[in-house]
């Protein structure tokens, strides 16, 4: 009896053994990139706010962006700037406009532009840093650059795109 | 000391295997052509142009071109969005194993798989029963109404066959060889704990003719693929650091398991026959019509194990809150094919059966595009 046991408690530890080895032999881990992202959407679904110093069209512009359910509502230099309303912008849609809502860093657009290209397996670069990681999406247009922090939260945004480009100093704040 | 052997069983190619083919060849090409006219004629339904680019898009739809991402991909788990995590690895390993570009990998897998499946399940078939009756019951499995998708990117035939498989060569007490089905099986789709029962009961049936070393050997065969399918989750804690990722997933795409997940499903059933939701009414009235034919498998002499393993197939989705896909998942319910063997003995019931199965077959492939499998 206790035999039996044994021999059947060993042959299922090989079978448990094998087929995660066939699986991490046959499709390994995403790529670190892909975890940035991963990780980075995850954070951004607990904010609803944040802040953002946009240095764009020669100007250093304070933004401070808010979303409801509905809605997000870019705000620059104290000014309502833009809204964003079922996925499109009401009122300016300007290309400056348009880069600063990107570079704006709402949560919520973020996490859904990151998900977009995560979705289509977008080429994207990461580069581990000091105190965290860079993401590059060459492809994208515009051209985006993430910096992220060492707890998957951007801090740092960089739009290059040919009409389209700047940076901002992002933070997050307010859990939702 | 025993000695511990892979013992392949003898493999010689009978004139039943032949007529297994007929029917395999018949049927494919029943489906094939049905989704030509579908590619050419529409209905487009809910799919866009892109899927009638190409002529085998349509056979790489719904689940084919999930399976097709973890191909070229891998898995990746992204909370609170439907991800490639949901779909079990073993179709996928083969699809690449094969070196083809998965949207031709797939329908030649799938197709041949179910050409070994049948040809295993007439043997199971004989073997339980008797070469009449389980030649009928393999016609049955090839123009089964939902086994349109043993064309497509789906894994079902290839789980038929590794069901299969595992269950031959158990009853000629090749254990290591069930083991190894068996564990393929649990790696392909949750669905194969399908073959639990059948194998729990053959083991503990001959565990007196059995030396302790083989009994060992029957007892993991048994537990065979319910380790393949938890090594899943090992794999998915390493990969994307979730072991739960599955289950998690499963919610986005509408199953989230609960003990009530039955009486959840069971309250959609009447919008369901009023023919609000085009799928649930298919799935509704399959499940419907599998388990009038399991009473039936009952009363022709189908033993309470395979009658178990079919409830599992059938019952187990239902605690996810739904009966979507049960047309599909029923496909793995053998004494439904046994049932219809059973009642299909005269010439003019079967030919009526066949008739009508091969009618429903060619509806489900025209309705692909409005329903998921």
């Amino acid at each position: 009896m206790l035999r039996s046991i044994l021999v059947a408690a060993g042959l299922v530890s090989v079978v448990l053994a094998a087929c995660v080895a066939a699986t991490a032999l046959g499709f390994g881990r995403a790529p670190l990139s892909d975890r940035i992202l991963v990780a980075a959407t995850r954070q951004l679904g607990d904010y609803e706010r944040d802040n953002a110093t946009i240095y764009a069209h020669g100007k250093v512009l304070h933004a401070y962006c808010a979303q409801t359910r509905r809605a997000t509502t870019l705000v620059v230099d104290r000014r309502l700037h833009v809204r964003e309303r079922g996925r499109h912008l009401l009122g300016r849609t300007s290309l400056a406009a348009l880069a600063d809502f990107e570079l704006g860093g709402c949560p919520g657009a973020l996490r859904r532009r990151l998900l977009h290209d995560l979705a289509r397996h977008a080429d994207i670069v990461a580069t581990a840093m000091v105190d965290g990681y860079e993401l590059r999406l060459p492809r994208a247009h515009p051209a985006l650059t993430v910096y992220f922090t060492r707890r998957d939260l951007p801090y740092e945004l960089r739009l290059e795109g040919r009409a389209m480009r700047g940076t901002s100093r992002v933070r997050f704040g307010v859990r939702a | 000391m025993t000695a511990v052997v892979l013992r392949p069983p003898v493999v010689r190619v009978r004139a039943a295997w032949l007529h297994v083919a007929g029917w395999w060849l018949f049927s494919r090409i029943v489906v094939m052509s049905a989704f030509g006219v579908l590619d050419a004629l529409g209905p487009r339904g809910y799919f866009g142009p892109r899927v009638f680019r190409h002529p085998l898009s349509l056979l790489d739809s719904w689940d084919g071109a999930w399976y097709r991402r973890v191909v070229e991909h891998g898995y990746l788990f992204v909370p609170g969005s439907q991800s490639d995590v949901a779909f079990f690895p073993g179709y996928p390993l083969l699809l690449r194993a094969t070196g083809l570009p998965p949207r031709v990998a797939e329908p030649v897998v799938s197709n041949l798989a179910l050409l070994i499946a049948l040809i295993a399940f007439y043997e199971l078939s004989a073997k339980l029963f008797d070469a009449d009756r389980a030649r009928r019951a393999t016609v049955f499995a090839a123009i089964a109404p939902a086994g349109f998708v043993y064309s497509m990117g789906y894994p079902s035939s290839l789980l038929f066959a590794l069901v299969c498989l595992a269950m031959l060569a158990a009853l000629g007490d090749a254990w290591l060889l069930a083991t190894v089905f068996a564990a393929a099986a649990g790696l392909t789709r949750p669905d194969a704990l399908a073959v639990v029962p059948p194998l729990g009961a053959l083991a503990w049936s001959r565990r007196h003719s059995l030396d302790p070393t083989r009994r060992g050997f029957a007892l993991a065969a048994v537990l065979a693929a319910p380790a393949a399918i938890a090594s899943f989750a090992v794999y998915l804690r390493w990969a994307v650091g979730d072991a739960h990722a599955w289950s998690s997933d499963e919610a986005t795409w509408g199953r989230a398991f609960t003990l009530t997940g039955p009486a959840i499903a069971m309250r959609h059933v009447p919008a369901a026959l009023l023919g609000h939701h085009a799928w649930l009414t298919r799935d509704t009235v399959a499940l419907g019509l599998y388990a009038a034919l399991l009473v039936v498998a009952k009363r022709v002499g189908v033993s309470w194990p395979w009658i178990i393993s079919a409830l599992v197939v059938l019952v187990v989705p239902l605690f996810s809150g739904t009966v979507e896909s049960e047309a599909r998942f029923g496909l793995l319910a053998l004494p439904v094919y046994w049932a219809l063997a059973a009642v299909s003995k005269r010439r003019m019931a079967g030919g009526t059966l066949r008739l009508l199965s091969l009618g429903l077959l060619v509806t489900l492939v025209v309705l692909t595009p409005y329903a998921w499998p």
